[in-house]
């Protein structure tokens, strides 16, 4: 059973009136049970005009726990708030401004009377008039704890603020409320392939319209038990997904228990995500879902999809633009096992769709910061001498995203748009930081695979010729002393002192050994005619071992460890003295995708991950993969 | 003390696939580097069990020792810019020039204080000898012996001390005492042997002040 109360407060013994607030409640209310898309039980919902606390109260007490247990909660208020001694209180009829624990509605309150009745999924929706920064304190007094123990990762909040009346209000309503009733009555498109639409969906496009006009909504929580259900989506289209809508109806119980099983770290990931993050820590987490035994791969898939729905709200407080990208990527990529599934490869598709908007939208942005800036890339917090080591990192790092677009893109504006973006950063990055393109540690090898692979498909010869050109003449001057791709942050520092003194003799565990870096040079020499400029200066590579690692099938490439598959390698002065041979000796089993799904995974895969390479990029029969790129 | 790169404001920037852990553990490692450093230059002028670490406070008596010549804390500091052209031309040098000069500014610092803490608890003692006044190096390094006391540590181990000087002082104190006379030097034999039994004879004296000294037989 689903429940509505709606609340909305116009009239106050000891607070000015406000205007919309019973109408934005009642809108709200009719919205959710109208007759075309009546999704809440009619009987037990209700709707409160202007009323006292002790009305409020009898309401929730008979609502939440008299009668048919709830499946879904969902609370509607729109009235004035205050915030006292850390709580949020919402402010009925009867509220005294100076007493307001014992006569407005505590936020607490309402929240451990939801705890207690423990419906399913709750949706709290806030809007919270003539409220001044009172959003901005609720984003900060909001804490997984003040749910208490049971159930937290089954609460969604939204709360808006029309902090200027003047702005805030149309004719017909609150902005906040007229944006969400959009995305209700379906005139706003959040899929449409799903038949029911989570609050959490909403929140994310509420906030985008929002946020132009000078509102910044907080949406808060996750909402991970169940399928989605808030309101009934008028969008949904059953047209060739009847899988997806099927498991949406047949929800299993068992990716409940996956969910309760990583509730603790489901709360940390989530907070961390807009701040001080570790990716390698968000990717263990996915790991943990994407990997579940025991459950079908489209449940996982809707799992999967419910995470990104949260994360990537959660992640565009970020101030860097790139945590959306990696969030969207790590968690798209971890379905590549699942992608023979119909409905896991649709969700991998939509979640590549959201990798390559963030992408597109960070690239602009680090676009419009370097034309104004050149040292943009430079680390603003944690920079100084750590930036000798970080900053070719990162510039390789954002040379593989830029590269990365038109693969991953899903459509042909979107690979358009990714490739204009490419001609513009290439030149850029090489003209600000030519001397930070460096072949430092061999994590970089997969974004040098992928940007010399999209530099020659675009047709940016003279720049994937310096780039190339550059990374080898680094690797020549230092011998071929590469940190290893798993070199601590602690090690950073030793290693620089080694390469600074070109004495590697007391850092010899720090250097990788085989390393991909000079195998992606390699082979992508043949793509500039750089074979006989890299044969001049082999000698000084003499003695160095390198290799590829094949995974018997792309399916495996998300994995931490692949099974399977072979390594090969190769070492310079024993059976490689000239480019040629190391091309002679080329495998011929290099593992290609079969789709465009498969081929974003697979990128993907290799920027999130430090160890791998997608050489089919690479491979002398790439001209298969650029026509499979041509499909879209 | 760690470089920051505090960026112009003027420029709408924000942090781009950064990780602060990563940076911190990377400064982390810089700062032993130095700390590290540091120490060993230090070591050359005072040995480690003389070190002495106070967390809080900005000064410190010896309630029992009210003579005792107290200095207070001296602050020293040093600054270095790194220039964003250097870090962005992936210049590696930066590191040693950055450990160098603060290492070199914080030694420095630290040895012009100890010299002028152990001048001014000279002043106060009177423990001064003039090398002119004396007759030469060799004749002054003799009425020191005759001014100072040595120690001795509880095993019995006398603590000689120790002779700080200039490259060209030292080479003048060592032409002086080649062509020193036979007796001076003797002189100087007889006192180092006396200050080395009073020490010894202390060490006895400062012990017996305990009710008892090591384990019983």
């Amino acid at each position: 059973m689903r429940v509505l109360l709606a609340i909305g407060c116009n009239d106050y013994k000891e607070a000015d009136p406000l205007n919309g607030a019973e109408l934005d409640a009642q809108r709200i209310f009719d919205a959710l049970l109208s007759e075309k898309s009546s999704w809440y039980d009619g009987d037990r919902s209700r709707l409160l005009l202007s009323p006292t606390l002790d009305e409020v109260r009898a309401v929730l007490r008979e609502m939440l726990f008299r009668g048919p247990k709830i499946e879904t909660f969902t609370f509607f208020f729109a009235g004035h708030g205050g915030v006292n001694a850390g709580s949020f209180y919402m402010w009925v009829k009867d509220t005294m401004r100076v007493a307001q624990s014992v006569s407005a509605l505590a936020l607490a309150d309402l929240f451990r009377g939801i705890n207690e009745a423990a419906p399913r999924q709750t949706n709290i929706i806030i809007d919270a008039c003539e409220s001044g920064g009172l959003v901005d304190d609720l984003g900060v007094l909001l804490k997984p704890e003040l749910l208490g123990d049971v159930g937290t990762p089954s609460l969604t909040l939204i709360a808006t603020s029309g902090r200027d009346q003047s702005a805030g209000e149309t004719a017909t309503g609150g902005l906040g409320t007229n944006a969400l009733l959009d995305c209700i009555e379906g005139s706003e498109l959040i899929n449409d392939t799903c038949s029911a639409l989570d609050l959490v969906d909403i929140g994310r496009r509420v906030a985008a319209k929002l946020q132009p006009q000078g509102q910044n909504p907080v949406v808060w929580g996750l909402n991970l038990y169940g399928p989605p259900s808030f309101c009934r989506n008028l969008r949904f289209s059953s047209d060739g997904l009847e899988r997806m809508r099927d498991f949406v109806v047949n929800w299993s119980t068992h990716t409940d228990d996956l969910v309760a099983a990583n509730k603790d770290a489901l709360w940390s990931t989530y907070l961390s995500v807009s701040g001080d993050w570790s990716q390698k820590q968000f990717q263990r987490f996915v790991w943990s879902i994407s990997q579940a035994p025991n459950l079908p791969s489209d449940q996982i898939a809707s799992v999967i999809e419910r995470l990104a729905a949260a994360f990537l709200q959660r992640a565009a407080q970020c101030e860097d633009p790139y945590r959306s990208v990696l969030v969207a990527a790590i968690l798209a990529a971890s379905l590549l096992p699942h992608v023979g599934n119909p409905a896991a490869h649709a969700v991998a598709e939509r979640l590549s769709d959201e990798a390559t908007k963030a992408l597109l939208h960070a690239n602009d942005q680090l676009i419009s910061s370097l034309s104004s800036n050149r040292f943009a890339l430079l680390s603003t917090k944690h920079g100084g001498l750590a930036d000798l080591y970080f900053l070719p990192l990162r510039v390789s790092q954002v040379l593989g995203w830029v590269a990365a677009g038109p693969y991953v893109a899903q459509t042909e504006e979107q690979r358009k748009q990714s490739v204009d973006q490419m001609r513009v950063l290439l030149p850029l990055i090489l003209e600000h930081y030519e001397g930070s393109l460096v072949a430092l540690n061999d994590s970089q090898a997969s974004a040098w695979c992928i940007c010399l692979a999209q530099a020659s498909e675009v047709g940016l010869m003279d720049e994937g010729e310096r780039l190339a050109g550059l990374l080898f003449y680094s690797l020549a001057t230092s011998g071929g002393k590469v940190a290893r791709n798993d070199l601590s942050a602690e090690d950073a520092l030793g290693y620089l002192l080694a390469k600074a003194a070109n004495d590697y003799s007391e850092a010899a565990e720090l250097i990788a050994r085989p390393m991909e870096t000079i195998t992606v040079l390699l082979k992508a020499a043949r793509l500039f005619d750089l074979e006989e400029v890299y044969d001049e200066a082999l000698w000084r590579l003499d003695g160095v071992s390198f290799s590829a690692y094949m995974p018997s099938e792309l399916a495996h490439f998300n994995e931490k460890i692949m099974h399977g598959g072979k390594n090969f390698i190769w070492t310079i002065g024993h059976d490689v003295f000239r480019t040629k041979d190391f091309v002679a000796t080329w495998p011929s089993m290099v593992p290609a995708p079969s789709t465009v799904v498969s081929k974003a995974l697979s990128v993907l895969s290799a920027l999130t991950l430090p160890d791998r390479q997608p050489w089919f990029l690479l491979d002398a029969d790439s001209s298969d993969e650029r026509s499979l790129q041509g499909e879209h | 003390m760690l470089a920051t790169n505090a960026m112009n404001s003027q420029f709408n920037r924000f942090d781009v696939l950064a990780e602060k852990s990563a940076a911190e553990a990377f400064d982390l490692a810089l700062t032993k580097l130095l700390g590290d450093t540091l120490k060993h230059r230090r070591s050359q002028l005072i040995s480690a069990e003389n070190v002495q670490r106070f967390r809080h406070g900005d000064d410190w008596s010896h309630p029992g020792l009210p003579n005792a010549y107290n200095a207070g804390m001296q602050l020293h500091s040093s600054e270095i810019s790194i220039k964003f052209d250097e870090i962005v031309n992936h210049d590696l040098s930066a590191i040693s020039r950055y450990v160098d000069k603060l290492v070199e500014d914080l030694n420095a610092q630290f040895q012009r204080t100890m010299y002028a803490t152990i001048s001014a608890a000279c002043d106060q003692s009177g423990n001064l000898v003039d090398a002119s006044e004396a007759g030469g190096p060799i004749e002054s390094l003799a009425v020191m012996l005759e001014k100072i006391r040595f120690t001795a540590d509880k095993h019995g181990k006398v603590q000689r001390p120790q002779i700080h000087m200039s490259p060209v002082a030292f080479e003048k104190f060592r032409e002086a005492q080649e062509s020193a006379p036979p007796e001076l030097l003797q002189r100087i034999q007889q006192l180092d042997e006396l200050r080395a039994a009073e020490a010894i004879e202390e060490e006895i004296q400062r012990k017996a002040r305990f009710v008892r000294y090591g384990e019983a037989q």
